[in-house]
């Protein structure tokens, strides 16, 4: 049994349009599964559900239909039965490292706070001597120094940097990190994509880690999934993922990833018009409407995920050049 | 005569107790036709030197040098002949342009209004048909002219901003982040757009970004600026494909590459300095990894080391 499991998870929003109420479908089946120190990167355009997905995953937003398992214990009973231990167990790093912390506050009176709550330490030197160390080990010298600091007297890596030793604190064993380094800079990314290896190398910290951008996610995730409109299109491990990309969305991200070589030319893939995450029942592939490859099936009859080799996974009606009937 | 050319620019904003050097010394020059990128971490400079040649810095920036425009010295330039230039001589497009649109108003009575303020001749009907003609070049469909702005995605209305950008045919666009937030996907097309818009409509551009892929896709001539001073500039191939700098080789050391080894994705240690403490010698000194006792102390200014590609470093020069 994997450590944690996510099987046919869906989330539904409702949303008020001209005629009436109607539900988005955030997250739509959804189905992974997670080995402990594993991190799985999560990809996909803006609105495909990515961060609702990790938000479903540790609690912080109700689930529709469908379930989370850890260690094969449903999240709903683990967050009834103790939910201060469950928060402690998985936590989760945020996009924006400029407004995760209260900003009238010096970063020793919000890390002490969490450790208080948590119980941990038992007194207040304890704590502070500890939250020392913390920083000490993420590279934040001298830690003294930071502890006094206001959040806005930090740069972005650093405030990012105190945000994922905030959410180790509590050594959970799993992390969300919901594009965690979208906001920096690049040559401070490498800093927090390191630290994030860093710890699961210790800790075993299984993670999923959330992004737009397919060549960062290639340096930290063992497995991806590509989600496109609330649902997963194409899943396997990193390498088999970007070297023999299957679905048509899949390729299409590749194809437009930038490159700093400008002599390098990548032949781009047509995608015409824009995701729609509108409201309402779908029928057929959601991504037919600007898939190159599509056919008549396509925007009759859902595709379902079919196994291309072992462990990659997509769900495309005309995987492997299956012609185009119609 | 170069289409813009900015000679010895500083900018300083006066804040209450301290004074910060956003842009120090700064030369650059843009061809018509040579589109010029300027690529830097957050905080490098980027912006302020495109509001220096927009004056659209704050009142009691102190601003030295000089930057002319097709010849035209734009620093000293009276405000009512500033505000006959900007559109047909220059515009920019911000990364999030359309955010200051009225959400109340369809986009075609904004646009127009808007073509209006530089040009109040011209008969409604021909201004559609111009609108329209913009929009067609950014690949929008025409029925976009009767949405509202919060009908639109982001991409749209990002392409929206660059279209009204045009409509006085100005020889010179600043687009500062203007793709950044939108995604892999949209921002692609809409660089193959601007990219097809120097043909069609002679356009040359200013493009700020903190993207080096973006400037390689879309650039010839490339800036890097780093805390407020030059540190590279060439050609796309010079700086690119060569760099001669410590800090254009950490920055493109740290572009995270879609195939080969994945081993270590390297980035540049430490912190970009207090704007506000002038260091002595190369201000990238403290996190470079090729720093010399010379680089500490004394400035050097850029030198030429190929026609045509300038470096700031004594030290990483071939
Ligand atoms: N509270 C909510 N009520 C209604 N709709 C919502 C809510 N939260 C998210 N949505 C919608 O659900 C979809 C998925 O949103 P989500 O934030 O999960 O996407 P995302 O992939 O994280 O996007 P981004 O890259 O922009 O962060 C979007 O269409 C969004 O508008
Ligand atoms: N109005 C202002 N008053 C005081 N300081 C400012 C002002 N605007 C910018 N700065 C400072 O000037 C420096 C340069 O800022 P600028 O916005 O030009 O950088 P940038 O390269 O465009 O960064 P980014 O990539 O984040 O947009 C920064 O240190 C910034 O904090
Ligand atoms: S199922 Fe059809 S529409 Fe969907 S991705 Fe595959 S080819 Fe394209
Ligand atoms: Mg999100
Ligand atoms: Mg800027």
């Amino acid at each position: 049994m994997a450590y944690l499991e996510a099987e046919h998870l869906c989330k539904k929003y409702m949303v008020r349009g001209s005629n009436g109420k109607s539900f988005l479908q955030a997250v739509d089946d959804v189905n992974f599964s997670l080995e402990q120190g594993e991190i799985l990167g999560v990809i996909g355009e803006s609105g495909c559900g990515k961060s609702t997905l990790g938000r479903m995953l540790i609690g912080l937003e109700p689930i529709t239909s469908g379930r989370v398992t850890y260690d094969g214990r449903k999240l709903e009973g683990l967050m009834k039965e103790d939910l201060r231990r469950f928060r402690g167990m998985a936590q989760m790093v945020f996009q924006n490292p400029f407004d995760t912390f209260p900003p009238k506050q010096t970063m020793q009176n919000i890390l002490l706070r969490v450790m208080k709550i948590h119980h941990i330490g038992a007194d207040k030197e304890e704590r502070r001597q500890r939250c020392l160390r913390l920083l000490e080990e993420a590279g934040l010298k001298p830690a003294e120094d930071f502890l006094n600091r206001y959040p806005h007297e930090l740069s972005g890596g650093q405030l990012q940097r105190l945000s994922i030793v905030r959410s180790m604190m509590l050594s959970p064993s799993f992390l969300v990190a919901d594009e965690p380094v979208s906001m920096l800079d690049v040559s401070v990314r490498a800093d927090i994509i390191n630290m994030l290896m860093d710890i699961r190398k210790k800790k075993n910290t299984a993670m999923v880690f959330i992004s737009h951008d397919l060549a960062t996610t290639r340096y930290i995730s063992d497995r991806i999934v590509v989600m496109y409109l609330g649902r997963i299109v194409e899943s396997g491990g990193t390498d088999q993922v970007l070297h023999n990309p299957q679905h048509p969305y899949t390729k299409a991200l590749l194809s437009y990833c930038g490159s700093v070589d400008p002599r390098e030319k990548r032949e781009q893939v047509e995608v015409p018009g824009e995701a729609f995450a509108g409201a309402g029942e779908r029928s057929g592939c959601s991504f037919a409407p600007r898939c190159f490859m599509a056919c008549g099936r396509c925007f009759r009859e859902q595709p379902r995920m079919e196994t291309v080799e072992e462990g990659h996974r997509a769900a495309c009606h005309c995987m492997g050049g299956k012609s185009k009937t119609e | 005569m170069a289409l813009l050319e900015i000679k010895n620019l500083n900018v300083t904003y006066q804040m209450k107790e301290k004074e910060i050097a956003a842009v120090e010394d700064v030369s650059l020059s843009i061809e018509e036709g040579k589109p010029l990128g300027i690529v830097g971490e957050s905080g490098s400079g980027k912006s302020t030197l495109a509001m220096a040649v927009l004056r659209m810095l704050p009142a009691g920036t102190k601003v030295e040098g000089e930057i002319s425009l097709k010849g035209k010295e734009l620093l000293t330039m009276p405000e009512a002949e500033l505000k006959a230039l900007r559109w047909k001589e220059m515009s920019v497009v911000f990364q999030k342009s359309m955010n200051t649109l009225s959400p109340v108003h369809k986009i075609e009575r904004q646009l127009m209004d808007m073509y209006r303020v530089h040009d109040g001749q011209t008969p409604a009907k021909e201004i559609k048909q111009r609108l329209a003609q913009l929009l067609a070049l950014v690949n929008l469909p025409e029925r976009v002219l009767r949405s509202y702005p919060h009908e639109l995605s982001g991409g749209q209305l990002q392409r929206v901003s660059i279209a009204a950008s045009l409509m006085h045919n100005p020889p010179l666009v600043i687009l500062d982040e203007a793709t950044t937030a939108l995604d892999v996907i949209t921002q692609g097309q809409i660089l193959n757009e601007i990219k097809e818009l120097r043909d069609k409509m002679k356009v040359t551009w200013l493009l700020i970004t903190h993207d080096i892929s973006v400037v390689s896709s879309c650039c010839e001539q490339v800036a890097v600026m780093y805390a407020g001073r030059l540190m590279e500039y060439g050609t796309v191939e010079q700086v690119i494909c060569h760099p001669a700098h410590p800090y254009t080789m950490g920055l493109l050391g740290s572009f995270p590459l879609l195939y080969g080894e994945r081993e270590n994705l390297k980035g540049i240690p430490g912190n970009m300095p207090d704007l506000s403490k002038k260091p002595e010698g190369c201000v990238f000194a403290p996190r470079c990894p090729y720093a010399k006792e010379e680089c500490r102390c004394g400035r050097t200014g850029m030198m030429e080391i190929e026609t045509g590609h300038l470096t700031a470093c004594p030290v990483g020069r071939r």
